[in-house]
């Protein structure tokens, strides 16, 4: 059997890289972290890092990071509540949230 | 047809967007050391703060109305800058990135009818996906184009696209538009035009062209053809080079001796010869300039700088430290105290360009081995991990008291969230 040599530009796969799996729109893409316990009952605990992709539009429900009252907050996106502001408090939506263990 | 897109107030605009309790109040963004106002917002400028003008000058006026203030957060714009390419490049393949808040796009082939709505789409993108306000002029030329994003951005209506290339339209517009406030026109050649009576862009578009050629030269002349929708400067794609490199700070302190401003010209220089080596370039030429407190009537003055031919083109801090130092002792006195110190590095030219010489005694490659290592083990561990030992310890602290979290580029800054 002839040997055949593989160079690593050869590989068919590469390993995962998860700024390419969680992150569609690097240009809108911006992260934040969470400071205090105010959100777990919404899973959201003290330290964890969100991944906000400002470029999306939110949907019913969607955790959003609104600017609120001179600061910034979390909130589930909820249209008729989000109407009774005078201008858009959203300030991008949350795709994905990273808790240590 | 040409696309100027153009970032409104873009040092404050990038500050907001972490910062939206700014918008509708007075900001100001400060040159490093806190020294001069290099950013407004509206509302500043409406308090009748100058572009350029120094801290000092304007002390009260900032607190009596409650001006917000900043230090350059270099990192931050930068950061934005990139991210503001990236979604214009999603619209128009072709853009020149022309500057940090500025960039062209090359329009061909774009049908005329949707040139306004496709230009209103990409400022509604840039604001919505980064948050960064954007005026877009489309015109004939790049020059027209200019004057249109200067429209773009004074006419809210607009909803941030201005297009002119109906011969009467720009006419219109240019009779309007003072003459200075054309790109290519400079002070020196306002001052000329004015005394000959010409106070409008349409003013200068009425001249002949012979007239134009003799006393504006070519430069002149490109811009009054570009004026006339005659497209004369070209698109450049790529990002050229940097044809020279200066570092210059003003210091918190007056610097009355050698040591201390020696160590500052040193620091000056390995940051220079870093960029220089990113863009894989050498310098030939070599320019120190030390200056006094301008503002300090009571004490003498006195402006230096001095001017050094390298033997030999080079990329290495070591020799570009020997050779400043050399120039520094020229021109230092202990007659003086100095305010501020620079260099500027000239003669730059590809690192691949350049011939050896006969009389070149220094082991380049050696030194460009240490020089990569430098740099590798700066961009690390962070700027100033390992430097030449005259830079000295810590000679010139840069203050920039209204520092802003590095929000997008440092991960022990990124945003809090109060829940």
């Amino acid at each position: 059997m002839p040997k055949i040599n593989f160079n690593v530009e050869d590989r068919a796969e590469f390993s995962i890289d998860l700024n390419k799996i969680l992150i569609k729109n690097p240009s809108s893409t911006f992260f934040a972290r969470i400071d205090g316990r105010g959100m777990s009952d919404n899973g959201v605990s003290d330290g964890d890092v969100l991944i906000i992709d400002k470029s999306l539009n939110p949907k019913e429900n969607s955790l959003v990071v609104c600017f609120l009252d001179g600061g910034f907050t979390l909130k589930r996106f909820n249209r008729i509540m989000m109407d009774l502001y005078q201008e858009n408090i959203v300030w991008g939506v949350v795709i994905y949230i990273i808790k240590k263990v | 047809m040409y696309g100027l897109c153009d970032c409104n107030n873009f040092f404050v605009s990038c500050e907001r967007v972490f910062n939206p309790s700014l918008n509708g109040k007075p900001v100001l963004v400060l040159s490093s050391n806190d020294g001069c106002v290099i950013a407004r917002s509206n509302e500043s400028k409406k308090l009748g703060i100058k572009m350029g003008q120094p801290f000092f000058e304007i002390r009260e006026l900032v607190e009596k109305n409650r001006v917000n203030l900043f230090s350059t957060n270099f990192s931050l714009y930068n950061d934005f800058s990139l991210r503001v390419m990236e979604v214009l490049r999603k619209y128009v393949p072709a853009i020149e990135v022309y500057s940090i808040d500025e960039a062209f796009f090359d329009l061909k082939g774009v049908d005329i009818s949707i040139l306004e709505s496709f230009g209103k789409e990409i400022a509604a993108a840039v604001k919505k996906n980064i948050g960064i306000p954007v005026s877009i002029g489309i015109a004939p030329t790049k020059t027209l184009a200019k004057i249109a994003s200067k429209l773009a951005k004074k006419y809210p209506k607009l909803e941030g696209c201005c297009i002119m290339y109906r011969f009467e339209d720009v006419e219109k517009v240019l009779k309007k538009i003072p003459v200075e406030d054309v790109w290519g026109i400079g002070r020196k050649l306002t001052k000329k035009l004015y005394s000959d009576g010409i106070k409008t862009a349409y003013d200068y578009t009425q001249l002949s062209s012979d007239w134009v050629k003799r006393e504006m030269k070519v430069m002149g002349l490109r811009t009054w053809k570009e004026l006339r929708g005659e497209a004369c400067i070209g698109f450049e794609e790529m990002p050229s080079d940097k044809q020279q490199i200066m570092v210059s700070r003003s210091f918190t302190k007056e610097i009355d001796n050698f040591d201390d401003i020696h160590a500052a010209i040193s620091i000056f220089i390995s940051l220079a010869a870093e960029k220089l080596r990113k863009q894989k370039c050498c310098a030939g030429e070599l320019n120190i300039f030390i200056f006094t407190n301008y503002y300090r009537k009571d004490k003498p003055q006195n402006y230096k700088i001095q001017f050094v031919r390298l033997d030999f083109p080079t990329d290495s801090t070591f020799e570009l430290i020997e050779q400043g130092m050399k120039a520094l002792e020229k021109i230092y006195s202990n007659k003086y105290t100095y305010k501020r110190a620079g260099i500027i590095l000239t003669g730059i030219i590809k690192k691949n360009c350049i011939q050896g010489t006969l009389f070149d005694t220094t082991d380049r490659s050696k030194h460009s081995e240490l020089m990569n290592i430098m740099d590798k083990i700066n961009s690390d561990l962070g700027k100033g991990s390992v430097s030449v030992a005259s830079q000295g310890l810590s000679p010139v602290r840069i203050t920039n008291k209204h520092l802003s979290p590095c929000y997008t580029t440092r991960w022990e800054e990124i945003l809090r969230i109060k829940v």
